[in-house]
C-alpha cells in the first residue's frame, strides 16, 4: 500500500468539505482550525499558519487550486497531522499562476521519518492530475478516502 | 560518462518540511530518470546557499529573499506537484551543471 500514512492521518473527523470561506485567510484558519479541533495543533498555530502567508506571501500555494496551510513545528504542533478543506466558492490567495484555490490542506508536522512518509504519500497522491479536481467535486469524506485509496493502489 | 562529482541541489521553502520536501522527493525521481547523480537538501531562506551548491529550487515569492548564494543557478518552481513541471524546469539546469563540472569548473 503506497498511501497507508496518508490514510491513517486524514481521517473523517479532519475533513471539512464544500465549506463557505470568505477569502484566504478565512480558509486558512478554518483549515488549520480542523487540526486545533482534534487537538493535534495548539490554538497558536492558527495564527501562526495565516502569519507564514502575511510575512513570505502565497508561496504555499502549490498547484492551480491547490494551498498547504502550515507553520514550524515550533509554533504549537503537537503531532504529524493533515487536514483537509475544501470551498464551495473558491479564494484568491495573491499567487500570480494559482489562484483562485479551492482545495486546502493544513499540514502540522515535526521533524520525523513519520512527517517525511506522510509527505511522500501526499506528494504521490496530489502529483495525480486529476485528483484535485476531484477533492473539490467530492461531497462525502468516504469519496475523499476513495480516492486515497486509488492513488494507492495504482 | 561517469560524473566528476555529485551535483548538490537545495529545495528553499518558509519552513523546509512541506512544500520544499514534496519538491525535493520530485527531483530525486527525476534526477533518478535522467541517471544523474545528484545529493538534495531541503532549508529555508536564511540557509540557502550555504555548503557550495549548483542548484537552489524555490518559489517566486522566495527568489528575491535568498541574499547571496554564490555561483547556485536558482530553478523556480510555480507547481510543487507537477513532476512534469518540475522536470521541465530542473532539468536545463541540471544540464548546464553537468556541462560546467565536465568541463571541470
Amino acid at each position: 500500500m503506497g498511501a497507508d500514512m496518508l490514510r491513517q492521518v486524514l481521517t473523517p473527523d479532519v475533513i471539512r468539505l464544500k465549506a463557505r470561506a470568505t477569502d484566504w485567510e478565512d480558509a486558512v484558519r478554518q483549515s488549520v482550525g480542523l487540526l486545533q479541533n482534534v487537538g493535534a495543533v495548539e490554538p497558536r498555530y492558527v495564527d501562526a499558519s495565516v502569519q507564514m502567508v502575511k510575512d513570505l506571501g502565497a508561496y504555499m500555494v502549490l498547484a492551480p487550486g491547490l494551498a498547504l496551510a502550515h507553520a514550524r513545528p515550533e509554533a504549537g504542533v503537537r503531532r504529524n497531522c493533515l487536514a483537509l478543506l475544501t470551498l464551495e466558492t473558491p479564494v484568491a490567495f495573491g499567487h500570480p499562476e494559482n489562484d483562485p484555490v479551492y482545495v486546502v490542506f493544513a499540514l502540522g508536522a515535526i521533524k520525523s521519518d513519520e512527517h517525511v512518509k506522510l509527505i511522500a504519500d501526499l506528494a504521490q497522491f496530489l502529483e495525480r492530475e486529476e485528483t484535485i479536481a476531484a477533492l473539490g467535486r467530492a461531497e462525502t469524506a468516504e469519496e475523499v478516502l476513495a480516492l486515497l485509496d486509488q492513488g494507492s493502489s495504482r | 560518462v561517469p560524473q566528476k562529482r555529485r551535483v548538490k541541489v537545495q529545495v528553499i521553502c518558509g519552513v523546509g518540511m512541506g512544500s520544499s520536501l514534496m519538491a525535493k522527493m520530485t527531483i530525486d525521481a527525476v534526477a533518478k530518470e535522467l541517471g544523474v547523480d545528484i545529493s538534495s537538501e531541503v532549508g529555508q531562506p536564511s540557509t540557502a546557499g550555504l555548503g557550495k551548491i549548483d542548484i537552489i529550487a524555490t518559489t517566486p515569492f522566495l527568489a528575491d529573499k535568498l541574499g547571496n548564494v554564490g555561483d547556485a543557478k536558482i530553478v523556480v518552481f510555480t507547481n510543487f506537484v507537477s513532476k512534469k513541471h518540475i522536470r521541465e524546469r530542473f532539468e536545463p539546469a541540471l544540464r548546464e551543471v553537468l556541462e560546467e563540472i565536465e568541463q571541470g569548473m
